[in-house]
């Protein structure tokens, strides 16, 4: 019998690799939109697990947390910086650190934060060490620098009309071990350096440069944001604060610290962690949000477009499926003098229907099964294509559900080809045979 | 060693008012040699159905020894008929793709009839039938030599009864008469009952009897002394 299969599947191939293909892309389609949005749920979790509590001023949540957890370019309003230190005395928090965003280098983000932060996020290094002047800077597992490389920071980024800052020249000191997180594709230097490097914090001439600074306080030093108006900054005057062999200091005091688009805040408990959310969430001038549960609330707008993705791809595979059925009616029925003589030979009325069946099943089997193949390959590129494009690390993989769907496609696929087998089974030979 | 007896077939059609087959009695010896010949539309595919157990008989019986095919449910029909007939059509009926040896083994194969001694039977018999390649693809034979590998398939379970239907009408006259011959040869060293339904004289004459119909009803029946 299956001799007899597979000389007819070899006899008829070109037919038969057009029917496995459309199964294939078909089934191909639907596991690449539930593989990807999987693995982009998984991946932005883990982005924002170490991120248990970010404050910043009040605006959009969510625009918060793509910009503090996933480095997204923007223009965040600053709150007031006292609350760094205010944060850092308050006896529910192990740590809070600053992350100060707006400048950039060969198309990666350049961050200020501070060693509490890093030590707390990065596994470790893969070379060198952390930040210990203001002039150093570490790099992301994904960045293309060597250690030892120099960094001459750029105001914004290059595509929306940035300019480099000529005050300070970074000095790569470490590399970071990856993360699998955007961070990766990040330089990482103190934040007193981003803030001297733009004439803002202790140890700068406030008498001199107040006016400048009451202006920049109310902006995070996004891309979008400073083309005109720090030009003309930069033309008026030179920020001097920027010493790269300064030593850093992480101790913040009230009415020196300037205003900062974000704090990420790592609670001592859990029970903390919701009372300061509470409280940053009560007060004046400043937002607190949980990531995890922002992220949560985004993948319910999502939620929406995979299930518009999710019924469009039923709807590509119903459609093929009527269409596979009408070929194999026709196919059968064009057929009926071969299945005639197998049954005026001998064969009987079960051989006829399982030659049908098992023909018409192995090629739908074997479309699912590339199909499934094809889908993890393509959500696979994609999730490196977003990898190497934004560092976030998207696991692709299959899950339990994603073995019982396979099931229940092949369960379906099964019934499907059961049809034109008992119309085969059915045919009476003298009248098959008379074609 | 089966008899056929048909009694009272009538086989009707919707839309025609005559029996398209209409036989009171006929009675056909184990090992007879049949030639059934008549113009088109004379009723023979008809009694090739009714006696083969392709079409089941709404009206009378076609009983093979004990056995009344008109009783049977059809897929007790198809084993029977797997075990004790062996059909030649004029259309051959190979399947493309497969080799001779394939193909004569295949409804056996079908049917989980296809132990080492038919494998042997089938080499055997397509040796005798003159295919000395038995891993050719059929579809790469000439038309007598499709024929034959068709004649060996009917042959494989030394079926009772060998009925062939127009085996030369899409042969030219050598391959036809070389199909006839073995034919004639085959079924006396079975010693089964042929039944051939031909136009073909060469192949009619060496019967030992002829029935000659007309209009589905039997107008001649003639035996050679």
């Amino acid at each position: 019998m299956f001799r007899f299969i597979f000389s007819d599947l070899k006899r008829l191939w070109a037919g038969s690799a057009v029917i496995v293909l459309l199964i294939a892309l078909a089934t191909a389609l639907g596991v690449t939109i539930t593989l990807q949005e999987r693995a982009l749920r998984l991946g932005s979790a883990r982005a924002s697990e170490k991120f248990d509590l970010v404050i910043g001023a009040p605006g959009s949540e969510t625009q918060l947390v793509l910009s503090s957890v996933f480095l997204q370019p923007s223009d965040l309003p600053l709150m007031d910086g006292d609350l760094l230190p205010e944060l850092n005395a308050d006896p529910r928090v192990a740590w809070a650190a600053p992350i100060g965003f707006g400048d950039s280098y060969a198309g990666y983000p350049i961050v200020g934060t501070t060693t509490a932060l890093i030590n707390a996020t990065v596994p470790g290094f893969a070379e060198g060490e952390i930040f210990v002047h203001e002039g150093d800077a570490v790099i992301g597992s994904a960045v293309d620098l060597a250690v030892g490389s120099e960094i001459k920071p750029m105001h914004g980024a290059a595509e929306t009309g940035g300019h480099t800052h000529t005050e300070l020249a970074y000095h790569v000191t470490g590399r970071a071990e990856p993360t699998g997180t955007p961070w990766d594709r990040a330089i990482l230097v103190p934040i007193q350096a981003v803030w001297h490097i733009h004439g803002l914090g202790a140890g700068d001439h406030h008498d001199e440069e107040g006016a400048d600074h009451d202006d920049e306080a109310d902006h995070d030093h996004g891309p979008d944001n400073h083309a005109s108006e720090e030009h003309d900054e930069h033309d008026g005057h030179h920020h001097e604060g920027a010493a790269a062999s300064a030593p850093i200091d992480e101790h913040w005091h009230h009415g020196e610290t300037p205003g900062l688009p974000a704090i990420l805040v790592k609670p001592k408990s859990i029970s903390d962690a919701y009372r300061l959310r509470q409280d940053y969430r009560e007060a004046d001038g400043t937002v607190a949000v949980f990531p995890a549960e922002v992220l949560t609330r985004l993948y319910a707008t999502l939620g929406d477009a995979r299930q518009v993705l999710t019924a469009i791809a039923i709807g590509a595979q119903v459609l093929i499926a009527a269409a596979l059925m009408l070929v194999t009616v026709i196919h059968v029925s064009q057929r009926r003098r071969e299945i005639g003589a197998l049954r005026a030979f001998g064969a009987p009325r079960s051989a006829v229907f399982a030659i049908v069946w098992l023909e018409l099943f192995s090629l739908v089997g074997l479309g699912i099964a590339i199909g499934y193949g094809a889908g993890f390959i393509a959500a696979r590129m994609i999730s490196q294509s977003i990898m190497a494009e934004r560092g976030v690390n998207m696991p692709v993989g299959f899950a339990g559900s994603d073995i019982a769907s396979a099931l229940v496609l092949l369960a379906v696929a099964a019934l499907l080809a059961a049809l034109p087998a008992f119309l085969a089974y059915r045919q009476p030979p003298a009248a098959a045979l008379k074609g | 060693m089966l008899p056929l007896r048909l009694e009272d077939v009538a086989v009707t059609f919707p839309g025609l008012s005559a029996p398209v087959l209409n036989i009171p009695v006929l009675e056909i010896a184990p090992g007879e040699r049949v030639a059934v010949t008549g113009p088109s539309g004379s009723g023979k595919s008809t009694f090739v159905n009714i006696i083969t157990g392709l079409e089941r008989l709404k009206c009378g019986h076609a009983r093979w020894g004990d056995i009344d095919l008109a009783s049977l449910p059809e897929g007790r029909r198809d084993r029977w008929r797997g075990e004790n007939i062996g059909l030649v059509m004029q259309d051959f009926h190979l399947f493309p793709g497969l080799s001779a040896f394939d193909n004569v083994l295949l409804p056996a194969r079908l049917a989980h009839a296809a132990d080492r001694q038919r494998l042997d039977r089938a080499r055997a018999l397509l040796e005798t039938v003159g295919i000395a390649r038995h891993d050719q693809k059929v579809e790469t034979m000439s038309r007598g030599e499709m024929q034959r590998v068709a004649v060996a398939r009917a042959l494989l379970r030394e079926p009772a009864i060998i009925v062939a239907d127009e085996p030369t009408a899409s042969l030219d006259s050598d391959a036809g008469a070389i199909v006839g011959e073995l034919l004639l040869q085959l079924a006396k060293s079975l010693g089964s009952t042929l039944i051939v339904v031909s136009h073909d004289e060469r192949l009619v004459a060496p019967m030992a009897r002829r029935i000659s119909l007309l209009s589905g009803a039997i107008a001649a029946d003639e035996r050679k002394d």
